[in-house]
């Protein structure tokens, strides 16, 4: 969820009323977003990631004036009669141009627009690759603009840079090219906007120091290029909302290629809902007057039909395709604190699983023996489940790990306990632990190829000999289990030569029990004999 | 106090007391000449001497006749319950009578003996049962000093939360259910309508581990299929595959709606979910989710609040705001908060209604009301931790004394 910074004399220019901080509290905790933080000047709003319009100040302004119940000035795009020419460049294939008339720059609004900038492409831009904006110096640019493919060895001199680079270059020796190059490396022909000097922007790398935008530009050329097409028209249009909402005059281009379109693609959405739908998933009845008052404040268009309500969306609500996107809002525009909770008739029988029964009746059975329960990750790694343990095996393993203590899933109990009273060598003895948790073997038969396993262990950290006192714990816990042991002396390289076992029950293996090796001891650095215990409860299958 | 039996005790316990070898031989005859009586029974003159007293025998010129006839003979009874450590069912008068009859005596110590007015530290069974208790000084106690510890055992805090959280749901009338945690991204994510691209999908917030799950629900593939390329214009359909560690317990609703067919349902879980954060006091990359969802004809956001509201009170406040939210399965989407005396506001979970884009390829064609606990905070809360890590500590001090 994004976070953002509002300034707020400039929020509430933009809203056209001075609201006091109780009353900004009282607004957002009625609209999907949280205030993190209201301070003298600014206020911090935490925002939820379907509503990019209310990312940027123009669009939360917006949204807070029709919310109040002030109008808003209908945003519109002009015809600039501008053709821009395209070729197809396949790593990039969607474009969208706009050029915004008059505008008034300082330094903070370019700093603003750059913070948008960035925003929208970490967020629906998903880091450029999506969406990427280029903003220009319009009057910087000379004769007919052309989006083609451009070969790496062509040149322009990169924003902030002084002297001409070659696109790889550009690449290679620049922050934002090794940043973001891989998103077009592969690609044959690298997508450029160029007029008759050349090229002016590289996207999603570079714009050029030619045509920057600085406290003079009065004129700006908006390029928003991508892979995914409804993207680029979300982001262009989250731009026409910020520079409409100022009062700049957008003009939109004709781009000329296979087939010509006209952008920025400013369109409103209508949806159609049947009236008795609202009253279905809300469980509130709304006159028809009423639903209109709540959508507009929601900034919907409305036409009332006699049997159902056309939503007319504005043309930056990206988030809104079907009725109970439009439903939701009615919602929020009547107040989620309006709405009186109800309990349905709904009867049914409350249950605990089975397994979880079970696993409490053994946990009681072994706090009543005296061991303390402790509940441990399920991630570990090799070193504390294999090696320390003196065994060899096999675990599902991360992909992505974010750190070395956690690279895989456990496959038994034991070692967890281990490293348990490793970390605890300074407390006082005798320590007696205990786990109930989940552990996961590879299975190449399951539909996860995985199959996971319901254990307890349970472990004697003490000067003496339990390995007697371990038997009839394992024989105590079988009979919660409704088993019976059979046990056969075994060896196992974790546990010392002649004192280990493996229990039985209708010829299945389900545990083992013994003491473990003065080895592995050494290993965790535990140096206290211990005796130990695990055994299976249930296995799984999805 | 202890007693044996002396070795004429023994003897009569074995042969018989005299009056009662006495009275069983005259029951034979009636009555006997003192002369025979003496060669036939052992210590005729304590026989005779007892059951004179005893009013058995009456002696008529030189023969001994038995008048009455005893019912019992109580110091033989005595005897034998002396003998088998019994002592406490005998009576003092009947000690005193065996003991002036010479037929037991006290047991003497040698070793509790040299203890009489001495301090004793701790007081044995030896010494209560012989009596010497009464002898000695028992030492005094001074509660100041502080003990040696003594570790019980004790179930983890954490899963006592999670004991009361699932008790609490039964209670409402939701029955629980388990889901895998090795989990195909399909039912993770894709049946969920989250887009293959949606940020939470990137590896910066789901475990990826080696291969590609088999999702047998061919029919229900399809139809996710079909409606993510509605409308979201591309499906990654080698994503959907992949295996992950499950990072939502919204996966085991999801394969829940999809083998349902009998309503109304009503569903929770407490499960691991697992997501590759930073680790730090609010943040572990495991942490338990409870999940759960209600599926019905005739529900509304209105029901979805009303148990929302029933939810809240396992966090012991009766106050709840709702505010607008934002999930990629739900719409409505609801942010429920709960007030907590001391606290304020505090977050306690999210909910919604499934959206028909998750619902209809799962072959469900009713509302379904889902929502989510979130119980780290609730247990961090309800133990007074404010590191999240505490709840899988590997810190037994802490764990003895929480």
């Amino acid at each position: 969820m994004p976070t953002v910074t509002f300034n707020k004399k400039e929020l509430f220019k933009l809203i056209g009323k001075k609201l006091s901080d109780e009353e900004i509290k009282e607004i957002v905790n009625r609209l999907k977003c949280n205030i993190e933080e209201i301070g003298k000047d600014e206020i911090k709003l935490e925002l939820t990631a379907d509503r990019c319009d209310m990312f940027i100040m123009e669009g939360f302004a917006r949204c807070l004036r029709e919310f109040i119940g002030f109008d808003s000035k209908e945003i519109k795009v002009y015809n600039s009669n501008f053709v821009i020419k395209r070729e197809e460049v396949p790593v990039r294939p969607f474009i969208a141009c706009a050029i915004v008339r008059d505008v008034k720059l300082d330094e903070e609004m370019i700093k603003y627009l750059m913070n948008v900038q960035e925003l929208l492409h970490e967020t629906i831009g998903r880091k450029r690759r999506k969406a990427a904006i280029g903003l220009h110096d319009f009057d910087k640019i000379e004769g007919k603009i052309e989006y083609r493919g451009a070969s790496r060895n062509e040149k322009f001199t990169p924003l902030g840079e002084k002297e001409e680079m070659s696109l790889l270059d550009v690449l290679v020796k620049t922050e934002k090219g090794r940043k973001y190059g891989e998103l077009i490396i592969n690609a044959n022909k690298w997508p450029v906007f160029a007029d008759e000097r050349g090229i002016f922007s590289f996207p999603p790398i570079l714009n050029s120091e030619r045509t920057k935008i600085t406290e003079n530009t009065k004129n700006m050329f908006i390029d928003v290029t991508g892979t995914d097409e409804n993207t680029v028209k979300h982001v262009m249009n989250i731009l026409v909302l910020l520079f409409g909402e100022r009062g700049y005059r957008i003009e939109g281009v004709r781009i000329k290629g296979k087939r010509e379109i006209f952008t920025p693609t400013w369109i409103e959405k209508p949806i159609e809902i049947e009236k008795g739908e609202i009253e279905k998933i809300l469980g509130e009845s709304f006159s028809d007057s009423e639903i209109e008052r709540l959508l507009r404040k929601m900034g919907y268009k409305v036409f009332v039909g006699k049997k159902s309500i056309i939503a007319i969306a504005p043309p930056y609500r990206f988030d809104i395709f079907s009725e109970a996107d439009v439903i939701e809002d009615i919602a929020i525009a009547y107040g989620y604190g309006n709405f009186t909770p109800e309990l349905p008739n709904v009867f049914t029988k409350g249950e605990v699983l089975e397994i979880e029964k079970i696993c409490n009746d053994v946990r009681e059975l072994l706090v009543g023996f005296g061991f303390q329960e402790i509940v441990r990750p399920i991630l570990t790694n090799e070193e504390i489940q294999f090696k320390k343990m003196l065994i060899k095996g096999n675990a599902i393993k991360l992909k992505n790990p974010v750190s070395e203590l956690y690279t895989q899933t456990r496959t038994w109990l034991l070692p967890s306990l281990m490293d348990f009273l490793s970390k605890n060598t300074n407390e006082p003895y005798p320590q007696r632990i205990f786990e109930i948790g989940d552990v996961v073997m590879p299975d190449e038969n399951s539909e996860t190829r995985a199959k996971e396993i319901r254990k307890v262990a349970a472990a004697i950290a003490s000067s003496g000999s339990f390995f007697a006192e371990m038997k009839k714990i394992a024989i105590e816990i079988a009979k919660k289990l409704g088993k019976k042991l059979e046990f056969k002396n075994d060896s196992h390289p974790s546990f010392i030569e002649g004192r280990f076992a493996r229990m039985y029950s209708d010829e299945e293996e389900v545990g083992f029990f013994g003491e473990i090796n003065p080895l592995v001891l050494e290993n965790f650095k535990v140096y206290t004999p211990v005796a130990a215990l695990e055994m299976k409860i249930l296995e799984f299958n999805p | 106090m202890q007693y044996v039996l002396t070795e004429e005790g023994e003897k009569y316990l074995k042969n018989g007391l005299p009056e009662k070898n006495l009275v069983l031989y005259l029951e034979k005859f009636g009555k006997a000449p003192i002369s025979d009586l003496e060669k036939e029974i052992e210590n005729f003159d304590i026989a005779l001497l007892w059951a004179k007293k005893k009013g058995w025998v009456e002696l008529k010129f030189n023969e001994l006749v038995l008048i009455k006839k005893p019912e019992s003979f109580p110091e033989e009874d005595a005897l034998r319950k002396i003998k088998e450590n019994r002592i406490e069912e005998v009576d003092e008068s009947m000690i005193k009578l065996l003991l002036q009859r010479k037929l037991i005596q006290k047991v003497v110590y040698e070793h509790l003996e040299k203890l009489k007015g001495k301090e004793v530290t701790v007081l044995t069974s030896e010494l209560i049962k012989s009596g010497y208790w009464r002898e000695v000084k028992i030492k005094r106690f001074d509660a100041n000093i502080p003990p040696a510890e003594i570790y019980g055992g004790k179930i983890h805090p954490y899963i006592k939360v999670i004991r009361e959280i699932r008790e609490f749901l039964v209670g409402l009338g939701f029955k629980e259910v388990k889901g895998p945690l090795i989990e195909i991204n399909f039912w993770n994510c894709d049946a969920l309508f989250m887009p293959s691209d949606h940020p939470a999908r990137e590896i910066h917030d789901i475990f990826f581990i080696e291969g590609e799950g088999k999702v047998k629900e061919k029919k229900i593939w399809e139809e996710v299929k079909k409606i993510h390329k509605k409308r979201w214009g591309y499906w990654d359909e080698k994503l959907a595959k992949k295996l992950i560690l499950r990072s939502q317990c919204t996966a085991v609703s999801a394969r829940i709606l999809a083998k349902t067919r009998k309503l109304p349902l009503k569903i929770f879980t407490i499960d691991r979910v697992f997501r590759p954060d930073v680790i730090d006091a609010k943040h572990f990359i495991e942490f338990e989710q409870c999940e759960g969802i209600v599926a019905d004809k005739n529900l509304n956001f209105k029901h979805l609040l009303g148990y929302l509201k029933e939810i809240a009170k396992v966090f012991g406040g009766e106050d709840v705001m709702f505010k607008p939210s934002y999930f990629p399965f739900t719409e409505p989407s609801v942010e429920m908060y709960v007030k907590i005396n001391e606290l304020g506001w505090v977050e306690a979970g999210g909910a919604g209604i499934l959206r028909k884009e998750v619902t209809q390829p799962l072959g469900i064609n009713v509302p379904v009301l889902a929502w989510g606990l979130g119980i780290g905070r609730l247990a961090m809360l309800k133990l007074g931790i404010s590191d999240i890590r505490f709840l899988y500590s590997d810190n037994l001090k802490w764990l003895r004394e929480v």
